[in-house]
């Protein structure tokens, strides 16, 4: 019996995926293709990578799921969104729908921004972190820089949290992208 | 961690120089000598270990065939995280290369730049982990390496650190039919030969020092990479043990001899077990092609894997790859591209993809590029000879 592939993660580098995997690995989603960019950043190349692969699901009926991970950086978020709906629209594709196993995930104002706020959610520090800093630049005050080795372990506390009951300060988009990843597990389990 | 790698007049290197990160991916045409590092490495290592001599190791057809000198120099930079650089250094001389006659002229091992092993083919120095006070005389052997000599001592855990790391150096370049299910006596085998002919002794001799390798092998080959597989099963057998497979089955598990599976599972089997030693013991992974022998579906998920192993820091991974599934993967953040001309040295450049190379959706893939040997785009210069065939063939 070959290995079957359920879900497609598309991101700009191995640090969004090894965070995307920490969380759906946690949540019993293991057989994963992945998808990455080889420079390693660039918003085209992921919004026509998950468009493609959204195609390739529906055109082959195969797979469960599609997940993208781009960074805002500093774009605009509504910005960003209706950038790839056009895309998905214009190939008659419909929307991205979590719960259709359609996920698209946005941190603002990168994944750092991610990174930082559940290393200190877990360690219980208080640190202020907005959406707007760079801080793939310059760590948080009081904070180490994150490692590579960081991040699946970031993913995977996410997946301890309640989206309903996330402590104070959590990003608004990291709010929002927790409960996408809900819905999305629970699409792509049926 | 290994960070790089000097060697110069043997086969294909001349003054070649090899740098490494947690992961790197040697890439290049048939030839270029990918294959060629990896068992240096291998051969470094068993130098080092004291499991074989210069005699064997460093036979004159080792030599540059188109270099006259009769001294072959190797230098390995070493990284660990508790104590620092080490550098260590090995001439080896030819002196009657007609009688196959070599001898170590030149053993030495440093750490931050202060020595803690000097050794010629006179005498040799042993310095204590302080780098103080006089150091101790031993004799030199010439075909021997002198560390691989040195007891573990408290006042030599420095030099006893760098050599385990060295025995913690794992270098695969797999060839499942050679693999046996027997594994004869009752020989330790601490590393397993490259082709892992000897892989069945290995697990047994692991097994015996620590379970949980085994154990940890037998759960993801169960979980993920073998449907059906259960656990592994050695039975003796007079001297000998066979090493066998329990697979799922009606209404009893069936039970295979390692040798009865087929290539891409015994592939699976050995990457396995090395992952699970790798990241039980730390040091280094070095593969040539893993994904020789495997299905495409096992392919990504392995490279996903070491990938992962490698920048989360559990162990250090140099590969050779040519599949495009790892090119494509890992050839633009991790390549580093070998080439030669057909009689000379190996060449070495990082792979740095040109900003125009990926910008959009009709971009070429890494593998393609490669495939057709327009590695511009990748930051590579191509010998001047493959150039002048090229320029030829557009002139006919």
């Amino acid at each position: 019996m070959p290995r079957v592939c359920n879900i497609v993660l598309v991101c700009e580098g191995w640090r969004d995926s090894a965070f995307a995997r920490g969380f759906l690995e946690s949540s019993g989603n293991r057989r994963i293709t992945l998808k990455t960019n080889p420079r390693g950043s660039g918003h085209d190349w992921v919004k026509s990578q998950f468009v493609e692969e959204v195609a390739n699901m529906k055109r082959f009926s195969e797979g469960r799921g599609v997940l993208g991970l781009l960074d805002e950086d500093g774009q605009g978020v509504s910005e960003r969104k209706r950038d790839i709906a056009d895309a998905l629209r214009g190939r008659n594709l419909g929307s991205f729908l979590a719960s259709e196993g359609r996920c698209l995930l946005l941190p603002a104002r990168n994944l750092e921004t991610w990174l930082y706020w559940l290393k200190s959610c877990q360690s219980r520090m208080l640190v202020s972190i907005d959406e707007t800093t760079n801080f793939k630049r310059q760590p948080p005050t009081g904070m180490a820089r994150i490692a590579d080795r960081d991040c699946r372990p970031a993913g995977e506390y996410l997946h301890t949290l309640d989206h309903t009951q996330l402590p104070g300060g959590c990003p608004s988009m990291l709010r929002e992208g927790l409960a996408q990843l809900r819905d999305f597990v629970n699409a792509v389990r049926h | 961690m290994l960070v790089r790698l000097y060697a110069d007049n043997y086969r294909c290197f001349s003054a070649f120089t090899l740098e490494l990160g947690s992961l790197s991916v040697l890439l290049g045409s048939n030839g270029s000598g990918k294959s060629t590092v990896l068992e240096l490495f291998a051969k470094l290592r068993d130098f080092v270990t004291g499991q074989g001599r210069s005699l064997d190791l460093f036979p004159p057809e080792t030599l540059c065939r188109w270099d006259k000198r009769i001294e072959q120099t190797f230098e390995l930079a070493v990284k660990l995280e508790e104590y620092g650089e080490y550098v260590y250094r090995l001439r080896i001389r030819h002196e009657a290369p007609e009688r196959s006659l070599n001898k170590v002229v030149e053993e030495t091992l440093s750490l931050n730049g202060k020595p803690l092993f000097e050794g010629n083919d006179k005498e040799i120095w042993l310095h204590n982990d302080e780098q103080a006070g006089n150091p101790v005389k031993m004799q030199p052997d010439w075909h021997i390496s002198g560390i691989s000599r040195v007891y573990d001592r408290n006042e030599n855990e420095k030099l006893i650190a760098f050599r385990k790391s060295f025995e913690n150096m794992l270098v695969l370049q797999l060839n499942p039919g050679l693999v046996r299910a027997v594994a004869p006596g009752k020989q330790f085998i601490e590393v397993p030969k490259p082709d892992c002919s000897d892989f069945s002794g290995w697990l047994r001799s692991i097994s015996m020092g620590d379970t949980l390798i085994g154990r940890r092998a037998e759960e993801n080959l169960a979980k993920e990479t073998l449907p059906g597989f259960l656990l592994f099963q050695p039975t003796p057998s007079g001297d000998s043990n066979i090493l066998e497979c329990l697979f799922e089955a009606k209404p009893k598990p069936l039970k295979l001899r390692l040798d009865e599976l087929s290539s891409g599972q015994i592939a699976l089997i050995i990457l396995e077990v090395a992952i699970a030693a790798a990241t039980e013991r730390g040091g280094a992974l070095l593969l040539d092609e893993p994904s020789n022998y495997l299905g495409l579906p096992e392919i990504q998920p392995l490279l996903v894997r070491l990938q992962d192993a490698a920048l989360e820091g559990r162990f250090q991974v140099v590969m050779t790859a040519h599949h495009p599934i790892a090119v494509d993967l890992l050839a633009a953040g991790y390549g580093v591209w070998l080439d030669r001309e057909p009689t000379g040295p190996a060449r070495v450049h990082r792979v740095q993809l040109a900003d125009s190379t990926m910008d959009d959706k009709s971009a070429m893939r890494v593998s393609d590029l490669m495939a057709r040997g327009w590695v511009s785009a990748l930051g590579i210069s191509r010998p001047a000879a493959s150039q002048e065939a090229s320029s030829t063939a557009a002139v006919q």
